[in-house]
């Protein structure tokens, strides 16, 4: 009943900031969550490619954090909306990654095949899978890391909130992390 | 790597050191943006650090009448624990602040609410940039800056005393007194609260584009060229006042909702 | 300063994240050091490459999956109110899209004006620059110089708009707001002082939005004026305000 109150109201531009829509999600108005969808699935579905190399998958994963939103909604406790998300896409991605280690070598050599097939043929495609390979050669934290920085652009204080670590520490971490990928993928060119 | 590690090193030693305050070197920092809901005093060191200390003996006075032989037990209990808070890690042994940089900016942020903080005493140097929030209940003091210095409070005062400017200065029901040794040309004076008065001082020979606004009372002994009366009465009954003190200068832009509005040649 | 040291700082230093210091300390090792202008060529073609590196664009399937599970979910949560609810949700979900909407565009017509280099634009690009700065002082004189601007300068409205609605220094958001007043005849202008009247928390700006709003006759504004005299939270002055300019749109 109460509920029927709260959607009279009329939308204000503060009720527009995720966070504000995904309180509105947690108390129940779940058809809210298309408009988070909208904002962020892309992003999602990036995160996961870079880090599985596989659209299929990515795909499925990308669901699976919508699935996991309205599961858990009440468990959201107005903190930034973003960082909940990625908390939620981490956890997914390394669930599915213990899930897959036995067959995870076959799956790269797959994945590759995939990627290449599908890149957009312009001149920089090699330069791009040289750094997809590169990529791929990192722990899975040094290229979580690189993916939400360069790729996602998610600033040094948020990626800090996602992991649990401090801002200083993340700054360090990126830097080591994009040392490795480059030296890594200056020996693939060579 | 290295030069963070020092700095811990750095760091640490000096609270070993000295345990009361808490010491971090602002080298490369040029704004320190500092939030707490508590009574804040802020005045310039003689270092080229931030310090921070409790308010003053009074009140750990009383809070030592109470538990002497506790604190003890507490601080045994508390020994190679962190504190964790909401909103963050202390990073300031015990202090219960986070401090992180970011470029050349010093954040520098209560994890404390106003009930478990009374009052904080600030330390730093003369020239450097200060912001100051004092959140909903807090209070600001500052006093022989030269730098910038932003502040804003809702229901406390802000209270500044031989400051320069540029200064932007926002109160809500808490009132404003500032006192300037001399008025910076760099860039513009912005002071505005809600309900609250508002009393400026500043030195005669300012150079000055003056405009105060209020629905309240403007008292002055400046003598200002008052602008003549022309076109629709004004709805609201607000009231603008436009002057140039000495020919003109930086914009010096005080406004009160409903306050009244003192401005004090020195 | 060793070499280790100015290669950590590279990266910030491509990216123009370094203090002025620290940026002359690299600036100065470079000039001396081989090795080190050697790895700052390398990082920077390499992030090259890394910034071609674009989003990619997932198939439709997942966009159906998902409306297909939302639907799912909104049937298992939502069974009993389904006669009432639909129209006003789907209502609500429209004026939210809406308001996306204004903002989307409003981003976009400030983003796509085409660049020419009169002495003019030279001015818009200072003056935007200068409302980024750090400093409120600097923001507010950069608000103060956009007020000379003509009105068909959208980049510059946009940009005002923007601290109007994000900047955390309560006297920049007044003095925005003091600025966009003189553009009142474009219709953005209006719809973001309304806006923000339903979204300001400082009581400053709200009493001074108020008085524009009333100023410039805008008879939408009544709507969200009553809806604050009735909130309870509303402060008594702020009332007394409400009440005074109401009486003059009514």
């Amino acid at each position: 009943m109460v509920l029927t109150i709260e959607t009279n109201q009329k939308p204000t531009l503060k009720q527009l900031t995720d966070e504000e829509i995904m309180l509105a999600i947690a108390t129940g108005k779940i058809e809210l969550l298309s408009i988070l969808f909208d904002r962020y699935h892309v992003r999602m579905y990036n995160y996961f490619n870079k880090m599985v190399c596989n659209k299929m998958v990515s795909e499925d994963l990308t669901q699976d954090v919508f699935i996991k939103v309205i599961k858990y909604r009440t468990s959201y406790k107005n903190g930034n909306f973003a960082a909940w998300l990625y908390t939620i896409a981490r956890n997914i991605f390394s669930s599915h990654y213990q899930k897959t280690k036995k067959e995870r070598s076959n799956l790269i050599d797959d994945d590759k095949l995939d990627a290449n097939e599908t890149l957009v043929s312009e001149s920089n495609q090699e330069e791009l899978e040289h750094l997809q390979k590169a990529l791929l050669k990192l722990s899975n934290s040094d290229r979580e890391l690189i993916v939400m920085h360069r790729f996602q652009e998610i600033k040094y204080e948020q990626i800090a909130q996602i992991i649990g670590s401090t801002e200083n520490a993340v700054k360090v971490k990126v830097h080591r992390a994009l040392k490795k990928l480059k030296e890594i993928y200056f020996q693939n060119n060579n | 790597m290295k030069k963070i590690f020092i700095l811990v090193l750095f760091v640490s030693t000096i609270i070993s050191a000295q345990k009361k305050d808490f010491k971090y070197a602002l080298t490369g920092i040029k704004k320190v943006v500092l939030s707490s809901d508590t009574a804040i005093r802020v005045e310039v060191g003689t270092t080229q650090e931030l310090i921070l200390s409790d308010s003053n003996n009074n009140d750990k006075h009383n809070n030592d009448h109470f538990s002497e032989e506790k604190s003890s037990t507490k601080e045994d209990k508390r020994k190679g624990l962190t504190a964790v808070y909401p909103e963050g890690k202390d990073d300031t042994n015990g202090y219960g602040f986070s401090i992180s940089k970011e470029g050349d900016i010093l954040y520098v942020t209560d994890l404390k609410s106003h009930f478990q903080r009374h009052g904080l005493f600030v330390k730093l140097p003369k020239n450097i940039n200060i912001s100051v929030d004092a959140e909903n209940l807090g209070s600001i003091y500052m006093e022989g800056f030269t730098g910038e210095v932003e502040a804003s409070a809702n229901v406390g005062k802000i209270e500044m005393k031989n400051v320069t400017g540029p200064i932007t200065v926002d109160a809500n029901v808490g009132k404003v007194n500032i006192d300037f040794v001399k008025v910076s040309q760099k860039s513009p004076i912005t002071i505005s609260t809600s309900i609250s008065e508002i009393d400026v001082a500043i030195p005669a020979n300012t150079q000055a584009n003056l405009e105060l606004k209020t629905q309240g009372t403007v008292y002055t002994n400046f003598d200002f060229d008052m602008p003549k009366k022309k076109g629709l009465p004004n709805v609201s009954g607000r009231k603008s006042i436009v002057s140039k003190l000495n020919n003109g200068g930086v914009k010096i832009y005080i406004k009160s909702s409903m306050g009244n509005i003192y401005l004090r040649k020195k | 300063m060793e070499c280790r040291d100015i290669e950590n700082k590279l990266n910030d230093y491509l990216e123009d994240n370094l203090s002025e210091i620290e940026k002359s300390e690299v600036e100065h090792h470079l000039k001396t050091c081989a090795n080190c202008q050697q790895e700052l060529a390398e990082l920077k073609s390499f992030l090259a490459v890394l910034d071609n590196d674009t989003m990619e664009t997932p198939s439709a399937n997942l966009k159906l999956n998902f409306e297909q599970m939302l639907a799912q979910e909104i049937e298992r949560h939502n069974p009993k109110v389904v006669q009432l609810k639909p129209k006003t949700d789907w209502k609500s979900y429209l004026r939210v899209a809406a308001s996306i909407l204004i903002v989307i565009s409003a981003f976009l017509l400030g983003k796509y004006q085409p660049n020419k280099t009169s002495s003019i634009e030279k001015n818009t690009a200072q003056v935007l620059t200068l409302l980024e700065d750090n400093s409120a002082s600097k923001r507010i004189l950069a608000v103060n110089n956009a007020e000379e601007f003509t009105s068909k300068n959208t980049k510059i409205i946009e940009a005002l708009i923007n601290r109007l609605f994000f900047d955390k220094n309560t006297n920049v958001r007044l003095a925005a707001a003091e600025a966009l007043s003189k553009f009142s005849s474009e219709e953005l202008v209006r719809d973001a002082l309304i806006k923000s009247l339903e979204t300001d928390k400082s009581t400053i700006v709200q009493i001074e939005v108020i008085t524009i709003l009333s100023k410039i006759q805008e008879k939408r504004a009544i709507k969200p004026m009553e809806k604050m005299l009735e909130n309870e939270e509303t402060p008594q002055y702020v009332k007394q305000q409400l009440e005074l300019n109401l009486s003059t749109l009514l």
